[in-house]
């Protein structure tokens, strides 16, 4: 890295910073509203989740009724974080990779508003009693055509930066993020017109339904995190991604498998059965992208040095790699036929969904957004300690959520295939897990609560001017961010 | 990899499930055939059109738009998916798609935080009856309404149930009490609004406890073991 710099290295570093200059407006646009709706439906969250122990809480107002105050907590996770967050990343990483300027901020941050306004209208139309009572889709059915209007606005430039980047080698990280662009109206119009406008069968909607929420799962959120998963990690390491091989392996796979996923949830409904034995196959045979990207990106990082240690970036990216690896894993172990009669229709579908949102897509957009922003703003994060409280609440949380809900969620199964005991008997089973839950979703809410701050200092061009990237805090008498201890005029004089 | 083989393969590996688990059964389900009653193994005929009663299609949407689906189910799975055949209050057989047909989105549900509700209508007709009722209701229209009012008074007091209170309204003080008429848990008196009445209707009508053609009739004869 201390080799002199060549003129083409300082063209390359001069084009680079225009390209971030170019993306600064779209991209923390797309971060700093994503952020504010995470608080959003964490808040929710919480509310929901002490509902579901305490229904009684805050049951005066219809607006915070159970039935709606968790479909507005996943709805506003989904489309106003998650959404706005692979946004974001899907911007920078195809304009940085294919080289090309950002020429359509205005556009951009014109239809990231109409998003915005749709999830504000959705949400409290849901939250009003107007939801449409299917799942992950309850907007009210006016905002859904304003949302896909908005993502093609917005993802039609990173195309066309794709289409006229100076030829040669595609990347991975574009295959997924084109995968991706491709992958999210495919499902997301088949869903809303089969649905809400065309006449289908009735189970079979709920069928289709299913589908949506496993591939936007599979075929949005976690190719976008893998993208910038195999950005990051060789970025930041400083060493080439591990196998070829593994990365065509990984893409292809998930590419061939997992649009067939999903109709397991709507197992022994009166639906086709291959619908459901195909989905649950494909469900359970994602373990092989899981782990092939995994140990790829893994491979890449290599934990012998000391980079990722420090590097923020590289220790939530690694964090939710090693999450996605988990998710497979688990969604091997649960959704097999003799698993699922125990998982179905309980919570431990939650703990998956929050596992795959949370533990795998935000962790590694937390990473990227560490990564990002300080190159956009061209300033650096203020503290090291606010990103190290972040990652290791945000972990303990997800960890905590993900076994209480799993375990739970089997513990539910098994005292509702108890059917010689009334129903009485399973039903107060999952209590203990849902005040589980309400107590980790603290720890999240806290972790996040130093994200937002220091986003927004960000944000408010608050962010220290230097050129050293702020590292994580290890071991004691650090130094800090802002450079060695002690007296200006000491450190000066000892310069000079 | 080339561009070329990158978008035949992406188009190739989704367009094929697409039209295999989306296009084709989306189109084939849409008119499902109707089954008729044999004279020889049902000794009936007719036709086999299981009634949905009631103000079903209003309250459907009621059941929707306050989330009930998140906690309550509304199938009963045939036994290589799950024992709940077995459960006898929970109508004794499989569910069939013709369960679904009035209805624009069969409410299949996420999870059984409270019991599954294919047979609620024929149990909540049974409770009448039943002496060892916590609440004891003069009509089963009452039995629903006081559960949505106040769920821990009825048959599980640690019920996870939300108290749907702003689907009642405050009773008028004047004239005679009406028959409808509830007390909640501040000991206020209420009425049901329209809203309460659409979905009591509507779950009142969901019963799956009737007679099913023999020929889709997959559910288990003998007892469980």
């Amino acid at each position: 890295m201390a080799s002199e710099p060549t003129l083409a290295s300082v063209q390359d570093a001069e084009k680079r910073a225009k390209i971030d200059l170019s993306l600064r407006h779209p991209v923390m646009f797309f971060f700093t509203s994503g952020a504010a709706w995470l608080a959003v439906a964490l808040v929710l969250g919480i509310i929901s989740s002490i509902k579901m122990h305490a229904p009684g809480f805050l049951s005066e107002c219809s607006w915070f009724t159970t039935g709606r105050v968790q479909p507005a907590h996943m709805n506003a996770l989904i489309y106003g974080w998650g959404v706005q967050a692979a946004l974001g990343i899907i911007i920078w990483l195809m304009s940085r990779l294919s080289r090309q300027e950002c020429r359509a901020a205005g556009m951009i941050l014109a239809a990231g508003h109409l998003w915005n306004l749709g999830v504000s209208v959705g949400l409290l139309g849901i939250l009003a009693g107007f939801g449409t009572g299917v799942s992950w889709m309850e907007f009210p059915t006016a905002v859904w055509p304003f949302l896909a209007i908005s993502y093609a606005l917005i993802t039609i430039w990173s195309v066309i930066q794709f289409r006229v980047r100076e030829g040669g080698h595609i990347y991975v990280s574009q295959w997924y993020l084109l995968g991706a662009i491709f992958w999210f109206p495919w499902i997301y119009l088949t869903a809303n017109l089969l649905i809400f406008v065309f006449d289908a069968n009735p189970v079979f909607s709920s069928a289709v339904n299913a589908w949506f929420r496993s591939g936007l799962v599979y075929l949005f959120f976690i190719p976008v995190a893998i993208a910038s998963a195999y950005y990051i990690a060789p970025k930041v390491s400083g060493r080439p991604v591990f196998s070829y091989s593994l990365a065509l392996l990984g893409f292809w796979s998930l590419a061939i498998l997992m649009p067939w996923a999903g109709m397991q949830k709507l197992t022994g409904s009166p639906i086709p059965v291959f619908l459901t034995t195909w989905g649950a196959a494909a469900t359970v045979l994602f373990m092989i992208p899981a782990v092939a990207v995994g140990v790829n990106v893994l491979k890449t990082i290599s934990f012998g040095g000391e980079t990722w240690q420090n590097s923020p970036s590289l220790r939530f990216t690694a964090t939710g790699i090693i999450a996605l690896i988990v998710f497979g894993v688990l969604g091997m172990g649960l959704n097999t036929v003799s698993a699922l009669r125990y998982t179905q229709f309980t919570i431990a579908n939650y703990g998956m969904d929050v596992l795959a949102l949370y533990g795998v897509f935000s962790l590694c957009a937390f990473g990227a957004i560490y990564f990002i922003v300080p190159r956009i703003t061209r300033r650096e994060w203020l503290s090291g300690r606010f990103i190290s409280m972040h990652y290791w609440f945000s972990l303990y949380g997800t960890i905590l959520i993900v076994l209480f809900a799993v375990f739970g969620g089997l513990m539910q199964g098994v005292g509702q295939e108890n059917y010689l005991d009334p129903w009485n008997s399973a039903a107060g089973r999952g209590t203990n897990y849902f005040i589980g839950i309400t107590i980790s979703l603290f720890f999240v809410i806290g972790a996040n609560l130093f994200f937002f701050l220091h986003l927004a200092l960000m944000w408010l061009r608050l962010g220290r001017r230097s050129s050293h990237p702020t590292l994580l805090p290890h071991g004691h008498g650090d130094s800090s961010p802002h450079g060695p201890e002690g007296d200006l005029e000491a450190l000066e004089a000892s310069k000079a | 990899m080339k561009l070329k083989f990158f978008i035949f393969g992406l188009l190739l590996s989704f367009g094929l499930p697409w039209f295999v688990i989306i296009a084709l059964p989306y189109a084939k389900m849409r008119a499902v055939e109707t089954v008729e009653f044999d004279e020889i193994l049902d000794e009936k005929t007719g036709v086999y059109q299981p009634k949905t009663a009631g103000t079903v299609t209003n309250g459907a949407i009621v059941y929707a738009e306050n989330g009930c689906y998140i906690c309550h189910t509304q199938v009963v799975r045939p036994t290589y998916a799950g024992a709940d055949v077995w459960r006898s209050d929970w109508g004794s057989r499989e569910t069939n798609v013709y369960d679904f047909l009035g209805e624009s989105y069969a409410q299949i549900g996420l999870t059984r935080n409270g019991p599954d509700l294919s047979n609620f209508g024929s149990r909540v007709r049974e409770y009448l009856s039943d002496p060892n009722q916590r609440f004891k209701a003069t009509s089963p229209e009452q039995w629903v309404y006081n559960h949505l009012l106040n769920p821990k008074e009825m048959n599980d007091p640690n019920s996870y149930c939300p108290p749907l209170g702003f689907l009642f309204k405050k009773a008028s003080e004047y004239g005679q009490e009406r028959k409808d008429s509830l007390i909640n848990k501040d000991g206020d008196t209420v009425t049901p609004t329209a809203e309460a009445k659409f979905l009591a209707g509507y779950l009142m009508s969901l019963q799956r406890d009737g007679e099913v053609p023999a020929v889709i009739d997959y559910s288990p004869k003998s007892a469980a073991k």
